[in-house]
């Protein structure tokens, strides 16, 4: 019912949430006081295939492929992230901990948008760069 | 500062009148979005060029539709009131909207006479570094603090001045910017916002945007205590939190049975809101928008390259046998409350005078647009000719298309006839087209002949034309609304908007 012909800018909204969560790793990696050595590997690893998706997000010929990398990055974010901060970990840095850190609101609210998005361009109400919505009426 | 701290009885009072205007605003917005649910950026409307569509239907490739035929019926519980009834959906929405602009115009007034600007306007640009840090605070799942002295966070102020003095005024004008007589008045305001496509597109996302605000707000209102801001908003204070919430739900509940009783009148009695609701905008219409004369010089360059159409050709043998012989049968009678009445054919009627051309945007009543050059005979040279008598006043045009026989989309039978008044004629660019785009008139666009109006809305411009009647009153024409579409649909006369 509702459909929506606007790729440049599902496109470009998909590489700003993707890059918004890799931002926020990154800084939380380099403010907070203690660096736990599975932390550091996890945000690498992660921003890494975070930037990868997000540059395919606007290739010819792999876009499709980029965005189900960025739902599966945002998936896996996103669940990291609820079960550090239902799980108790005693000892962790503040960052690592609670949910009132404003940052890591943000990147989980990136990726539950990025998921929605990709969701959308399943269900066909969005449509991503390079394809066209096929209207002809 | 403790005035900011409590809310005077005139701002309860209208904050209520808000939520009841906006949300019939919203509701009948949406009937009028319905008849056409597509939005474009570019003013030919083209088809398959939309940015966003909310429906399902798919035209076909293989014959002639018209907009009518894309029309969606949308649930009463989001559209007022529902059901494909755009006529009175812009009765709804007009009416409103007249309503939220006089709440909002005293809002205004009293939030400046009496100092309460300050709740809203910064004063400060602490206020601006403070917003940023309650941003935070509450992406921290927490309360940010309140400006001391006031009754609001540096945020919640923020966007409640950006809502009262950006966003209300930005749909007022890009509503305004969809008027035919406004634009033809003004064509440089349309194309301020664009043209008029992104006019319509610019009005629907501030529509999504008051949506937002409003679920916003509502959460606002619950994280931060239904009880006790109910409380402020109906007494004016904090007190009594359990009767202030019992309060704010049966203003809440009145609210909605009034939005159900529109509904239900609507569907009950829809002559009665086309007459009432009708009155009471046909008003400011006449006297706000009639005086605007078109005004309108397009470049060739912005000439539609298909012109969109609404309405179906007539399928009557005699039209069709007249039509292949380049209607050379065809003539138009002129009469009624004149002094000369008139029976040409399309010759004589081609060199009455030297072509008027005219490059300008046409509104459908649907929302699409498109832009054509028309040439013809000015309406006023043939008023001249036959001299209308003192007592004529409104021109009653007559065509060849019989809706039943010819508009199976359209609800509704009989001849297709539009009234407009005599006054309308006056206007330089009112013309009797027999070209477009400097071709002979297309079938589907009216040939011969059709009306062009230009500070109307289109379903004015009647097309095949083959009589005109000058008469002093309209009331015993059809059912007396001025018009098939009037009659029919309960669409307004008057389409200045």
């Amino acid at each position: 019912m509702v459909a929506f012909n606007l790729p440049r800018m599902v496109t470009a909204s998909g590489i700003a949430l993707l890059l918004g969560i890799a931002v926020v790793l990154v800084s939380t990696l380099a403010t907070v006081p203690e660096r736990t050595g599975y932390l550091v590997i996890y945000v690498i690893v992660l921003t890494v295939a975070l930037a990868a998706s997000a540059v395919m997000l606007p290739a010819q010929d792999r876009a499709h492929f980029g965005w189900f990398l960025g739902s599966a990055l945002s998936a896996l974010f996103f669940v990291t992230y609820v079960v550090s901060r239902l799980v108790s970990r005693t000892g962790a840095p503040p960052a690592q901990t609670g949910w009132d850190y404003a940052p890591g609101t943000a990147a989980l609210g990136c990726a539950a948008l990025f998921l929605t998005l990709h969701a959308s361009i399943l269900l066909g109400a969005n449509v991503a760069h390079p394809r066209r919505q096929d209207w002809n009426d | 500062m403790t005035e900011l701290m409590e809310y005077p009885a005139w701002l309860r009072i209208e904050h209520w009148l808000n939520v009841l205007f906006l949300t019939l605003v919203m509701r009948s917005g949406i009937e009028i979005l319905s008849s056409h649910p597509k939005l474009y950026w570019h003013d030919d409307s083209a088809p398959g060029t939309e940015w966003a569509r909310f429906t399902n239907k798919t035209m076909p490739k293989d014959k002639l539709y018209d907009t009518l035929d894309e029309e969606e019926s949308y649930s009463p519980l989001v559209a007022l009131p529902g059901h494909k009834m755009l006529g009175l959906g812009r009765h709804w929405h007009f009416a409103s909207v007249m309503g939220w602009i006089a709440v909002g115009a005293v809002y205004y007034i009293l939030l400046f006479a009496t100092g309460q600007w300050r709740r809203y306007i910064p004063t400060s640009w602490w206020v601006f570094q403070q917003a940023w840090e309650d941003i935070l605070t509450y992406l921290s799942f927490n309360l940010p603090p309140l400006i001391p002295g006031e009754s609001h966070d540096a945020i919640q102020k923020l966007t409640y001045a950006a809502v009262l003095f950006i966003l209300a005024p930005f749909q007022i004008l890009t509503g305004a910017a969809q008027s035919p007589a406004v634009e033809a008045r003004f064509p440089w305001f349309v194309r301020l916002w664009g043209g008029r496509q992104s006019a319509r597109s610019l009005h629907f996302l501030g529509l999504t945007l008051f949506a937002l605000f409003i679920i916003v707000h509502l959460a606002m209102v619950f994280f931060w205590g239904w009880g006790h801001l109910s409380g402020k908003i109906i007494f004016g204070e904090s007190r009594d939190p359990y009767w202030a919430t019992t309060l704010s739900m049966v203003i809440i509940a009145s609210i909605i049975l009034v939005h159900g009783a529109a509904t239900v009148w609507s569907y009950r009695k829809p002559r009665s809101v086309q007459q009432i609701l009708g009155a009471v905008v046909r008003q400011v219409r006449l006297g706000a928008l009639r005086p605007l004369t078109s005004r309108q010089d397009y470049s060739s360059r912005e000439l539609s390259h298909e012109h969109r159409v609404n309405g179906k050709p007539p399928t009557s043998t005699a039209y069709m046998v007249m039509a292949a012989h380049n209607f050379v049968d065809w003539r138009l009678e002129v009469g009624g409350l004149v002094e000369r009445p008139i029976t040409i054919d399309l010759p004589t009627l081609i060199g009455l005078r030297a072509k008027q051309s005219q490059r300008v945007l046409h509104n459908c009543v649907q929302g699409w647009s498109s832009i054509g050059e028309w040439g013809g005979l000015p309406l006023r040279d043939l008023v001249d000719m036959v001299q209308p008598l003192p007592d004529a006043r409104y021109l009653c045009l007559l065509t060849m298309q019989d809706s039943g026989r010819d508009e199976p989309s359209a609800d509704g039978t009989g001849q297709f006839y539009e009234i407009i008044d005599l006054q309308l004629s006056d206007d330089p660019q009112t013309l009797l087209a027999y070209e477009m785009n400097g071709e002979p008139l297309p079938i589907k666009h009216g040939a011969p002949l059709r009306l062009r109006v230009e500070t109307q809305v289109g379903f004015k411009m009647a097309k095949w034309i083959d009589r005109i009647e000058f008469v002093a009153d309209y009331s015993h024409i059809g059912h007396g609304m001025g018009g098939w579409r009037e009659d029919n649909i309960y669409f307004d006369k008057d389409v200045e908007i």
